[in-house]
């Protein structure tokens, strides 16, 4: 029976053939466990008297929510992760490593036809690399730790079919939120998104990580994108193995529940306004609003490349008076090659505050919480309210370019009308 | 298993967040600590209502991060079960993974407050002031199994191994 590319992959991790709703056992590749829910999963596996893990090498502890500790209690939750790791002699990535997404991807767990699991709803990130890419709860997950396997409902497939090729200023985000636009906050639900198409060659792999990362906010239990050219490019240049990925695409005549065709060169520029990163607007619909707060980071869009787009519009620019720009790298490569490459100096010229590679204000854990009168213009994945801090506070989803044009006017702004506006003064 | 309790009806796209923000988690050291801040930017005044709760959602009930705290906390203050049009899949496997049954049913007509009758068995659900009746569609045994455990730390020290009975 011809399979979708979700149902390979879980045939091949159950050790038998599956298809869309079956309930299946199966083998997981890598598992990650950041430190929300660490301190969960450590007491579960002391309460079943774990003393050994199923493959240590396969699992990945990440101080990333808590970096740095705000709070004695998530230092000591830290204190008793530190401990678990070593005792089940897991790698431990400490506060200022990294975010836990970029972390598994940057150390090359996330591959075609793998089974990720993480303690982490953007675990979905994974599939950007053709993995199966999903979250568990730190319960489930300890028991996963110590057996290897978890259990999952086989989802139907949707095949989203990319065309074209974007235009200039339309980035991956803008992708993914147009995806949220067309499917609510609930149309993906029990779904998995299998990206494919002519115009995946015109999505570079760090768009490829945001959208993936953003489907679990239309409730999609994946997003995996066929492994291409362009994925084997990415494993070869990092050193990786990339063989095999031939196998891990759809059969011809896999059946799909609906069939999804985006014209990437239809698109423009958007934003999510409050409260929902399904209420997605055209930029020029909000353009001109003020705001108080700009973010860049996160596991959405805390990556070179969305440096390099921010740094673009800030150079030789200044953050505007009364705005405060908090940038977060998504890990210490990044940071690293934002002082090597010049990049920290563009920010911290342009006044933005540089802090520590991990997830920052995202959640409103802490580095720049939000407050009641707070509008923020962030590149994170989520502007529920009260997300960020304080309920009354607004927030706005989009690019990290349109983000840095913002922090430059204090008003949401379109990149496009700076360079406009240069020359003019030329 | 039957229970009985009010309904609490609040509606499509509750998302983890709005049941418990992640930011009062690096300050509450147990779930009991969570409870009086329970849906406090949409209902702040609603903590007294939830013992015994029945809680009645729409679509998409828990979507958002995958965290557990938010059934943690449902269980500290109470409440005895989430019936919702529909689950985000993370919440769905959390809550029967803590022992708190989430059934979906369409939801359409139940009313705040009226007492609701949930028959696992018959797989009825019946709006006790109105007669109303909902079918709900059975449970997969293994879920069931996890539920009448306790969920899956006393399922697992039962078993020893997660799957199916036999």
């Amino acid at each position: 029976m011809p399979q979708t590319l979700t149902e390979k992959i879980l045939s091949r991790a159950a050790g038998y053939p599956v298809q869309a709703g079956d309930l299946a056992m199966v083998k997981i590749d890598f598992a990650m466990v950041q430190d929300i829910n660490g301190p969960r999963v450590v007491e579960v596996l002391d309460e079943l008297q774990v003393d050994r893990l199923f493959d240590p090498e396969r699992v990945m502890f990440v101080f990333d929510h808590y970096s740095p500790e705000p709070t004695p209690l998530a230092s000591n939750f830290h204190t008793q992760m530190r401990a678990v790791a070593e005792k089940f002699g897991v790698s431990l990535r400490d506060v200022g490593a990294g975010i836990c997404h970029q972390l598994v991807v940057e150390a090359g767990a996330a591959r075609p036809g793998a089974v990720v699991v993480g303690t982490d709803s953007h675990s979905s990130t994974y599939g950007a690399l053709g993995a199966f890419g999903v979250s568990l709860g730190a319960t489930e997950m300890a028991v996963a730790l110590m057996s290897g396997e978890t259990w999952f409902k086989v989802p139907r497939s949707v095949k989203v079919n990319l065309i074209g090729s974007p235009p200039a200023g339309v980035s991956g985000k803008d992708i993914a939120l147009h995806l949220l636009k067309l499917q609510g906050e609930e149309g993906g639900l029990y779904q998995s998104f299998e990206f494919q198409g002519s115009g995946l060659a015109a999505v570079p792999v760090h768009d490829r990580l945001t959208i993936a990362n953003l489907v679990v906010d239309c409730g999609a239990k994946a997003g995996i994108f066929t492994a291409d050219e362009v994925t084997r490019a990415w494993f070869a240049s990092r050193g990786f193995s990339a063989e095999g990925f031939e196998a891990w695409r759809p059969d011809d005549d896999a059946e799909y529940q609906a069939v999804l065709t985006i014209d990437l060169s239809d698109l423009e520029p958007v934003v999510a306004v409050p409260h929902s990163p399904a209420s997605v607007v055209p930029l020029s619909n909000v353009r001109g609003t003020s705001v108080t707060t700009v973010f860049i980071g996160t596991c959405t869009n805390g990556r070179i490349e969305d440096y390099q787009a921010a740094c673009a519009v800030l150079k030789g620019r200044r953050v505007a008076p009364g705005v405060r720009l908090l940038c977060y790298p998504a890990s210490r490569d990044i940071q690293l090659e934002l002082l090597h490459t010049g990049m920290a100096q563009i920010l911290v010229e342009a006044g933005a505050v540089l802090m520590p590679p991990g997830c920052g204000p995202c959640a409103g854990l802490h580095g720049g919480v939000a407050g009641d009168d707070d509008v923020i213009f962030s590149t994170s994945s989520r502007n529920y309210r009260g997300r960020m801090g304080a309920s009354g506070a607004q927030i706005y989803l989009g690019s990290p370019a349109v983000a840095a044009a913002t922090a430059v006017t204090g008003r949401i702004t379109d990149p496009q009308e700076l360079v406009e506006s240069d020359k003019v003064v030329v | 298993m039957k229970l009985r309790g009010h309904a609490i009806c609040l509606g499509d796209n509750i998302n983890t967040g709005v049941i418990i923000s992640v930011k009062h988690l690096s300050r509450a050291s147990t779930a009991h600590e969570l409870v009086p801040l329970l849906f406090e930017a949409i209902r702040p005044e609603i903590g007294p209502q939830l013992s015994g709760a029945v809680l009645v959602g729409g679509i998409n009930f828990g979507s958002g991060s995958s965290r557990e705290h938010p059934v943690h906390a449902l269980k500290a203050a109470g409440v005895q079960a989430v019936i919702a049009a529909s689950f985000a899949r993370s919440f769905f496997r959390n809550a029967i993974n803590l022992g708190l049954p989430a059934v979906e049913v369409d939801t359409a007509g139940i009313e705040e407050f009226h007492q609701l009758e949930v028959d696992f068995d018959s797989g009825i659900i019946v709006d006790v002031d109105t007669g109303l009746t909902k079918q709900i569609s059975p449970l997969p045994p293994m879920m069931r199994d996890l539920l009448e455990a306790g969920g899956l730390v006393p399922y697992f020290k039962l078993r020893g191994r997660l799957g199916a009975k036999d």
